[in-house]
């Protein structure tokens, strides 16, 4: 689960972008039903279904573990018998039971101190034994959250314990922050470290242990993470436990400044540091991932051997396609279905591969508007039209879908775009999206069978995240794409097997320039970065920098009017910043205007098509800069400038004064 | 020496300065000491009537009114003379706080006067399920809002903020601000407490004095502590503002840096200042009298509080705006440099104070404190069978995560840790309330009793000593606990059974309503296998302060805190002013141990 800050985001764009996203689901909702259903499991109104496990009995009943610290039992979840199934309280009193799972004979929950056997030892349908298997200490925290058992073949358990909040992540308490390794006999041993809110993990079909982790501080955007014995996910504040008396971890808070760069670098130089498997950009794919789930058959789609990946406050499932490249995971991620009724926080298969998925929204909003709900996914037997897998190759990707696609249209290489990008990795809570750059799709070829499409791609960049949008693209039979987004983590890329792509220089002078104009801006009059002819030298050469905290080192500028101006923008902050200078008053409205450009908006340094944009800079990255030429306005007056990156105008702003000539 | 150093050598002071005060030996002080009735003997009172004398010790039967024996000594002023007694304060009052432990014999009824006419009652009224007025607890025309007498024999703990009558724009009665009795508040009239920091408001004069009244007793008080206050106050003049650009954990900072506004303010908030800027207020502040004062900061964001130059408080930056920092100086009377330093991250800004005869009163504006919104109440019911809940729950000072609340039908509940597997509290009453868990994201996660608690140590109850003088443990590993095989079993009525293994022992502890509903019965069995080792060990069935083998056969546990009855035969341990009340365990053998626990 994540933080308060979240809540406070969320209540902060919330009137702005629902509606508009509401909207958007609704369409695709519709869409995504042809191929699968999504139908409630009813709830008698005398139960707050508050799901926080879901286990199914081998007699086939849904048991589910609940925030109150219940655990239901459903009879006949199917409805094949009854449209209302039956629900009866196995066993209650618990403290906030977060994961569920069935084990020879009894279920096995985590409460926020322990990992508890709940059995029923005289069969008449209710739990009478508790026995807690193995104990952690808590500081008293509520951001305390315990989640699992996940069972491992060899009966050991796995449970993950939440860090403590407080206005960060700390941990208050030993092995807070870490994933916890439990042998039947309550032998605990911690396995991996580093998470922050590992709420939801699954084993993938080859039996390695996937978890999912929410943004927040330390943590860019929302991600799986495939965990080894010894491993490391990312945020340090757990690590004050490695020097513990079982810890396989050697790292200690101190090895990590407060603003480290590009967590890829860091990871390589970094013993015991698991790189994300798949990151879940934040916003564009979900907010808060939670559960995992692998797809463990083929009659729920075309995509047996994937990850299902929840998103509690987007209401939806995503899918993951994983590879192993260079020895270990990576792959790509997509939207899948969205529109549940309430936040998504479980998945468990039905004996028939219909999938549940288990709710609750309390104290965490979802865009499902339900408090809590369970609801039941049914592929309906008619393949959608999909990317199915994203494969790395060592100059580009292989695309497969679901079905052959129209291969006259595949061949064209303008049908794929490429955008690469990658996030903070500091203290600071999520990250802007940063060292965005669209990648040159060279050459597409299609296969024989017409499933699979091999793109080549310049600039690819390893570590980074690779947006892949597929445009127009249609089926042989004529079907559009029903997702067309995808976004490939490439910590590797795989050795130079391939053939040499033949790059003509005009496809890439394209992309170039292609990549200028959307860094700066949609007018490239307004950011003129060379010195314009017939001018023998600038009136005014004006210097400005950036401070922490979202500030130009220079809050007030003067020029005269008519003047010809050299601008020198000096980017020395942690985050991404441009300059954008308005006409008078304005500089609030372009900032909103700058918000409001939603996806669009990192494509163009989100400067806004507005005629109260006088200049501006294109969008730099920390530690860069960048010169324009202008000339200053005729009418005197005060000309605000801001940076226009979503939510810094508010704050990050000065004044231009344009004083009259004499 | 050079600026650079000069910066360095600066910044070592201070860090330096900030140690020494950071480190010091007792933590501040967050009140000023009481005042105590001297019970050496009846000198603090006018007058003394028949039947009052002080005593030592004194035990009072349980079930038979006048069955009472009174030990010779100093401490405990006890009435048992036939009749009815009274006895007054050689002082007067207005304002006042009132501390003291009770004890009443079975059906005594009494009551305090403050102001030498205005009545709390205090009346055995144990286990009664409805309370009136005439309850103990109870004021004129308002019953207390629960039950929270104790056993008759037993030590009973009450506070009182007692506020005088005023007058000055309109009339305000006098009453009872708060009364807390024995942990829980009974009576809370917040008007009371508002009006009474209106400086508009003048007390009326005519103190009286505190009188205690015994309509049929035997009854007996000790431990007898007050203050009383004037109506004398602190007051501002030339208070002036400052706003700065930004936010600083440093006050220091703005030494630096030039306001963006600043003004006169006639009061003491927040909110002449700005969202998200640094605000400084200066001016000085008037104190009627000389004397030790205590002053407290709580805030949204970094707040320091000076005195004359001196940093008297600061919260260290935290934006935990419920959590008040303390500072306590020595004051003349007359003008003081007065300041504040606040950085506005979350508009909370509170400074109270409190001095000689001047009760807790806030410096700010009322304006100026952020109120959190109650959360609802969500009791949970206890119906035909008895409850469990786990959860967090607050246990003398400290909140215990590992708690699981136990509510049986009839009004008995008690609440047990899941790591030292031992009683935290009983009460009788209404179960608990989970708002604080279920509403919304429940940040504090509390369970909390509906009735008074009785806190119980909460130590493990089993141990192995080398011999039975040896130091009891007093806690369990969580992550590596020293027991094996734990939990419980529900049984169909409900109620748990818990059982663990330490080493070769064996244990089940059930713990059930007594029949005539007067507390717990404790049932355990511990089963000791021969492991051959001749590990001794003991049970612990009551510890703490004082514990006494009454004339009925019952045990008095920590100082007339609850009642022991048991068949066995326990030993009492005393080591350094420590009671224990201990079974030895026998390997090879089960034992069972019956106990019940009355309070």
């Amino acid at each position: 689960m994540k933080s308060k800050q979240y809540i406070t985001v969320l209540a902060l764009c919330g009137g702005m972008m629902l509606p508009a996203l509401a909207n958007a689901q609704t369409d695709m909702k519709a869409k995504e039903s042809k191929y699968y259903s999504i139908t409630d499991v009813p709830i008698p109104d005398s139960v707050k279904l508050e799901v926080g496990g879901l286990a199914f009995t081998p007699d086939d009943k849904l048991g589910v573990a609940t925030r109150h610290g219940e655990i239901w039992l459903i009879t006949d979840p199917y409805q094949k018998k009854s449209k209302q199934p039956t629900y009866t309280r196995f066993a209650y009193g618990m403290h906030e039971t977060l994961g569920l799972a069935w084990h020879e004979g009894s279920f096995y929950t985590t409460q926020r101190s322990e990992l508890t056997k709940v059995t029923d030892t005289d069969n008449d349908g209710k739990a009478d034994r508790f026995q807690t298997i193995a104990s952690w200490p808590l500081s008293g925290n509520y951001h305390e959250y315990s989640y699992g058992p996940l069972f491992l073949p060899n009966g050991d358990m796995i449970v993950t314990l939440n860090l403590s909040w407080i206005g960060r992540g700390a941990s208050l308490a030993k092995w807070r922050g870490w994933m916890m390794r439990i042998k039947p006999d309550g032998a605990m041993q911690p396995y991996a470290g580093g998470m922050r809110s590992p709420a939801g993990f699954g084993l993938s079909e080859s039996g390695d242990i996937f978890f999912a982790e929410n943004q927040g501080d330390w943590i860019g955007s929302g991600r799986i993470t495939q965990l080894d014995y010894g491993d490391f996910a990312g945020h340090p504040a757990g690590l004050r436990w490695s020097g513990e008396y079982g810890s396989p971890i050697k790292l200690t808070p101190e090895q990590f400044p407060d603003s480290i760069g590009i967590l890829h670098d860091f990871a390589k130089k970094t013993p015991h540091f698991k790189e994300p498997s798949v990151w879940f950009p934040h916003t564009l794919m979900g907010i808060s991932t939670s559960g995992v789930l692998s797809i463990d058959s083929d009659a729920f789609g075309p995509f047996k051997g994937q990850l299902l990946v929840g998103d509690q406050g987007h209401s939806k499932v995503m899918r993951a396609f994983i590879e192993k490249v260079k020895g270990k995971y990576q792959g790509a991620c997509f939207p899948f279905l969205e529109g549940f009724s309430s936040g998504v926080l479980r998945m468990v298969w039905g004996s028939d591969h219909s999938l549940f998925v288990g709710m609750t929204s309390r104290g965490w909003a979802s865009t499902g508007p339900k408090l809590y709900g369970l609801q039941r996914v049914n592929f309906k037997g008619v393949t959608p039209f999909e990317i199915k897998a994203m494969r790395a190759q060592s100059n580009g990707f292989e695309l497969e879908f679901t079905m052959p696609v129209n291969k006259k249209q595949a061949a064209d290489p303008g049908l794929y775009s490429i955008t690469g990008f990658t996030y903070l990795y500091h203290k600071t809570y999520g990250s802007p999206i940063i060292n965005q750059q669209s990648c040159p799709v060279v050459k597409s070829e299609v296969s024989e069978d017409g499933r699979r499409v091999r793109i080549y791609v310049e600039g690819l960049r390893e570590g980074y995240i690779h947006e892949l949008h597929v445009n127009g693209l249609k089926s042989q039979s004529g079907l559009q794409l029903l997702h067309n987004v995808g976004y490939y983590t490439l910590n590797a890329i795989p050795a130079g097997a391939g053939p040499a792509c033949a790059i003509s220089p005009r496809s890439l002078a394209a992309a170039g320039d292609a990549n200028s104009r959307h860094a700066c801006g949609s007018d490239p009059t307004k950011s003129v970065s060379v010195q314009p002819p017939g001018w023998t030298k600038p009136d005014v050469v004006l210097q400005v920098g950036t401070k922490p905290g979202l500030k130009f080192d220079v809050t007030e500028l003067e020029v005269t009017a008519g003047s010809k101006v050299k601008l020198v923008f000096n980017n020395n902050d942690d985050m991404l910043h441009n300059m954008v200078i308005t006409n008078p008053g304005k500089g609030d409205a372009v900032g909103k205007l700058a918000m409001e450009m939603g996806l669009s908006g990192s494509q163009q340094a989100y400067v806004p098509a507005s005629k109260d944009v006088l200049f501006n800079t294109c969008l730099l990255e920390p530690g860069t800069s960048q010169t324009i030429y202008f000339i200053a306005p005729k009418t005197p007056g005060n000309y605000p400038y801001v940076c226009t990156f979503p939510g810094h105008y508010a704050v990050m702003k000065g004044v231009l004064k344009v004083k009259s000539k004499k | 020496m050079s600026v650079q150093s000069f910066l360095l050598y600066s910044t070592l002071l201070l860090s330096l300065a900030a140690c020494s005060s950071g480190t010091k030996e007792a933590p501040p002080i967050e009140s000023l000491p009481m005042d105590s009735i001297n019970l050496d003997n009846l000198d603090a009172f006018a007058t003394p009537a028949n039947g009052w004398q002080v005593a030592g010790n004194l035990y009072m039967n349980r079930q038979q009114p006048h069955q009472v024996q009174v030990k010779e000594g100093k401490g405990i002023l006890v009435f048992n003379g036939p009749g009815n007694g009274e006895l007054s304060t050689k002082w007067t009052h207005g304002d006042m706080d009132l501390e003291l432990d009770f004890m009443l014999s079975p059906d005594a009824d009494a009551a305090i006067l403050f102001q030498g006419k205005y009545p709390l009652q205090l009346k055995d009224s144990w286990l009664k399920d409805s309370v009136t007025a005439a309850d103990c607890g109870g004021i004129e025309e308002h019953a207390p809002a629960l039950n929270a007498c104790k056993a008759p024999g037993l030590w009973q703990h009450l506070e009182v903020k007692f506020k005088a009558e005023r007058t000055g724009h309109g009339v305000i009665d006098a009453g009872f601000a708060t009364v807390i009795l024995n942990g829980r508040v009974v009576q809370q009239q917040p008007d009371l407490a508002a009006f009474a920091q209106d400086t508009l408001l003048k007390q009326t004069k005519m103190p009286g004095a505190l009188r205690l009244v015994v309509n049929s007793g035997p009854v007996a008080f000790r431990n007898i502590r007050y203050k009383t206050y004037s109506d004398a106050r602190a007051s501002f003049a030339g208070l002036h503002y400052r706003v700065y650009k930004g936010v600083y954990k440093n006050h220091d900072t703005l030494k630096l840096m030039l306001p963006v506004r600043s003004g006169n303010t006639d009061s003491l908030t927040y909110r002449v200042g700005d969202k998200r800027a640094h605000l400084l207020l200066e001016g000085k502040l008037q104190l009627p009298v000389e004397g030790h004062y205590v002053f407290s900061v709580r805030g949204g964001g970094p707040v320091r509080l000076m005195i004359d130059g001196n940093v008297i408080a600061d919260n260290g930056g935290t934006r935990d705006f419920l959590r008040p920092f303390y500072g306590d100086t020595l004051l003349k009377a007359g003008p003081h440099d007065f300041q504040v330093s606040y950085a506005n991250y979350d508009e909370c800004l509170v400074v109270e104070y409190e001095g000689p005869h001047i009760p807790v009163t806030a410096l700010t504006t009322p304006a100026s404190e952020r109120l959190v919104e109650a959360s609802p109440q969500m009791e949970y019911p206890v119906k035909g069978t008895a409850v469990i809940q786990r959860g967090f729950m607050e246990h003398g000072n400290e909140v215990d995560p590992y708690s699981m609340a136990v509510g049986a039908p009839g009004g008995i509940n008690y609440a047990y840790d899941m790591v030292t597997y031992s009683p935290l509290m009983a009460w009788h009453g209404r179960y608990i309330d989970v708002a604080e868990m279920w509403h919304e994201r429940g940040e504090k996660q509390l369970a909390r009793p509906l009735g008074a608690p009785l806190q119980l140590p909460g130590i493990p109850c089993i141990a192995e000593l080398p011999d039975k003088n040896a130091a009891w443990p007093d806690t369990m590993r969580v992550d590596s606990s020293s027991y094996t095989n734990r939990g419980y079993k529900l049984l169909p009525s409900g109620l748990p059974v818990f059982f663990y293994t330490l080493h070769q022992w064996s244990v089940e502890d059930y713990l059930h309503p007594r029949a005539d509903g007067k507390g717990l019965n404790r049932d355990v069995t511990v089963t000791g296998s021969n492991s051959g080792d001749n590990a001794k060990a003991w049970w612990l069935l009551g510890s703490g302060g004082l514990i006494e083998k009454l004339p009925d056969g019952s045990y008095a546990v920590d100082d007339k805190h609850y009642y022991i009855e048991t068949k066995d035969k326990p030993e009492i341990v005393e080591s350094k002013g420590q009671y224990r009340l201990v079974l030895p365990l026998q390997a090879g053998k089960t034992m069972n141990i019956h106990y019940s626990i009355t309070w």
